[in-house]
């Protein structure tokens, strides 16, 4: 699954630190959910999306495959 | 279920909040450094006073099983306490405990080791068991155990989800 969360992150001028500790996970699962090798439940993916006042949809891009269509 | 909190990850959101699953934690690691010393002393005590029927090597199997019980204990605890006085590290540890992706790669692990675990004492105890037949009543007994726990843990969670 890609997201948006780097492009946002850069935007917001946030780290990755500081992202991980606002929404409670490490640094890593960060790293992950930006290089798409881990894909986020909707807990967290909402915790992310709220971080940066955007919807889910907008910092997720679910595709075909993500849905097994 | 009180175990929950001993075995499995926290949701815990604040230092706080993981400060006192860490307190209830040692309570637990005390009493398993205390078991693994009941289970040590007992059985070397069984020893010197020679009052045990089991043979020498099986005592040392349980001495050393007491003495890694109490070990455990003593050094989780000890990783605790150390937690509990540095901010930092009880910040990075809260968020290691509550990660979602480490929590996955745990059950993947468990879930692959639990299924390795099962092919090597299934061939294991088919193959001896030729020549010990005690292995075989083994292998059966883990068996039951295995689809009993399944069956339970899956009611139980069929309900709860």
């Amino acid at each position: 699954m890609q997201t948006r969360i780097a492009q946002y992150r850069k935007e917001q001028k946030v780290t990755q630190e500081e992202l991980a500790e606002a929404v409670n996970v490490t640094r890593q699962t960060i790293i992950s959910l930006e290089n798409g090798k881990y894909k986020a439940s909707l807990i967290l993916a909402h915790k992310i999306a709220q971080f940066f006042s955007v919807t889910i949809e907008e910092m997720f891009i679910f595709d075909r495959e993500d849905e097994n269509i | 279920m009180k175990i929950k909190g001993f075995l499995c990850t926290t949701t815990a959101a604040t230092n706080e909040e993981y400060r006192e699953v860490l307190k209830k934690r040692n309570i637990w690691m005390a009493v398993l450094a205390l078991t693994g010393a009941l289970i040590a002393g007992s059985t070397f005590y069984a020893y010197q006073s020679q009052r045990a029927m089991l043979p020498e090597y099986i005592m040392g199997v349980y001495c050393g099983f007491g003495t890694g019980i109490f070990l455990a204990g003593i050094l989780f605890l000890i990783k605790n306490l150390i937690l509990l006085g540095n901010e930092e590290k009880l910040k990075q540890s809260r968020l290691e405990n509550a990660d979602e992706r480490l929590d996955e790669i745990n059950k993947k692990a468990a879930r692959t080791t639990l299924m390795v675990l099962l092919i090597v004492v299934a061939a294991f105890c088919m193959v001896l068991g030729i020549y010990e037949p005690v292995l075989i009543k083994a292998l059966l007994f883990f068996v039951n155990v295995f689809v009993f726990t399944y069956i339970i843990t899956f009611t139980y969670y069929k309900k709860k989800m």
